[in-house]
């Protein structure tokens, strides 16, 4: 709801957020939002950039959310970082932080917007870890993501998007064994070339030479 | 042949006014405070008018601005202290004056009269067309992703600025606002064009008439600014390091 819809409802919890009269502000709080590039509140500490909202959105006294705060980061296993600012971090914290930042608001559901595709691949990993492990925990996440992998390993339900085009829907299984459409088959097959054999790559490469 | 003083007598005997000198520096420096303040209350009032001020505050902001970085101070300041006449309103304003004596010599310090509000008004509504592009300048400097972060947690837009954009956008700002606030010094001088306000140059030409020593009066009055100035610099600059964000 950062942006306005073009068209359609949204639903939260059975409620319609896209008609005129709700407050947005208060809807934002049920809704946490992980960002492609972090968006860490530069000039707050780690341990700030989680507690802020419970400070100045949800009215808790600088001890509690102090308190509630530290516990998100160690849900992110972030505990020992938390007086560092953003530009001390790692890529990989500073996304993790941005995890807790939204956990720690106890929202409803968290959106995750590319979480990992800005992030070095030796980072990703610590990334799709600590979102795992809120999975497992019954968090509710709406997450988009070139992670193949990860999507099979934790999702219910897939969607293949193309153009803002719904492509493709169905479980995990149903896009490991059962794609229909050629898109998605297509998207696959390049994800093949590119992280699995790169004799592929090659060939084609030298095809294109000869031409 | 016409006698002329040496430099060492002619610095003696104007820094024998230096009662006179001490008012007027302190009624500069006084004039020159309110009106950096109270500009960058207005240009911070702008700035945040013309950022996220919409289509029809923005334009508000923005025709103030042009108007006042469009035309001199020196008319400005004019039309500022004739209005009232042309109105005829009450320009009897309360006259704040004190004397008090430093070694036996009475140092008379008039701090508020009609034109020296005018004075500081007129500064202030010219610098705070400045500042509000200096402030603009740092706030969208900051970037959208943050005010879309805060507002993602909930944060109300007013609460956004206050909390997330402001206090960073104020770090990056003090470079180049440090201008402004070496400026502003000396644009005060031209309130001596409205007359009665007994800041630095008005007691200037007050002591170059009393010594015949225009140019020694001139250089120790240049001098008094170029030292306020170089603190003023150097106190922005040591507060631009130490609200430094760490990493950064």
């Amino acid at each position: 709801m950062l942006n306005p819809p073009d068209k359609g409802s949204i639903f939260l919890r059975g409620q319609n957020i896209t008609i005129a009269k709700v407050d947005l502000n208060k809807i934002r709080t049920r809704i946490g939002m992980v960002f492609q590039h972090f968006n860490l509140f530069a000039h707050l500490k780690a341990i700030d950039n989680v507690s802020i909202g419970l400070r100045r959105v949800k009215g808790f006294s600088k001890e509690e959310a102090h308190k509630k705060a530290l516990e998100a980061l160690s849900r992110v296993k972030l505990q020992d970082w938390a007086n560092h600012y953003p530009a001390e971090l790692s890529g990989g914290q500073q996304q993790r932080v941005g995890i807790a930042r939204a956990l720690a608001m106890e929202p409803d559901v968290i959106l995750f917007d590319e979480p990992t595709s800005a992030l070095d691949p030796e980072l990703i990993g610590e990334v799709l870890q600590v979102m795992l492990n809120l999975a497992k925990a019954g968090t509710t996440m709406l997450v988009v993501t070139h992670e193949m992998g990860f999507a099979r390993a934790v999702a219910s339900e897939m969607i293949f998007l193309d153009q803002g085009v719904v492509v493709e829907r169905g479980t995990p299984e149903h896009f490991s064994t059962s794609i229909k459409s050629d898109r998605v088959k297509n998207f696959l097959s390049q994800l093949d070339i590119l992280y699995g054999s790169h004799e592929k790559l090659i060939k084609e490469s030298e095809g294109e030479e000869k031409i | 042949m016409i006698y002329q003083a040496n430099p060492f007598e002619q610095i003696m005997s104007v820094l024998n006014y230096w009662d006179r000198l001490f008012s007027g520096y302190l009624l500069t420096i006084w004039m020159y405070f309110l009106a950096l303040a109270f500009g960058f209350i207005l240009g911070l009032f702008l700035a945040i008018l013309k950022v996220y001020g919409g289509t029809i505050f923005s334009k508000f902001s923005i025709v103030y601005i042009e108007i006042i970085r469009g035309t001199p101070l020196v008319a400005q300041l004019f039309f500022v202290f004739y209005l009232p006449f042309a109105l005829n309103l009450n320009t009897d304003i309360l006259v704040i004056r004190t004397t008090f004596y430093i070694f036996d010599r009475e140092i008379i310090l008039k701090l508020m009269s009609y034109p020296i509000f005018i004075g500081i008004l007129t500064l202030s509504l010219n610098s705070g067309a400045y500042q509000a592009e200096y402030i603009r300048g740092s706030i969208v400097s900051v970037g959208k992703g943050q005010i879309e972060a805060a507002q993602s947690i909930g944060m109300s837009r007013l609460s956004s600025i206050r909390h997330i954009v402001l206090p960073q956008a104020f770090r990056r700002m003090i470079p180049a606002w440090s201008n402004e606030a070496a400026y502003l010094p000396k644009y005060t001088v031209l309130v001596y064009f409205i007359g009665g306000v007994e800041e630095l140059f008005f007691q200037a030409d007050y002591i170059q008439h009393r010594t015949f020593f225009p140019l020694t009066t001139y250089i120790i009055v240049a001098i008094m600014f170029f030292i306020t100035i170089s603190i003023i610099s150097k106190l922005l600059d040591f507060t631009h390091k130490r609200t430094k964000i760490p990493g950064l």
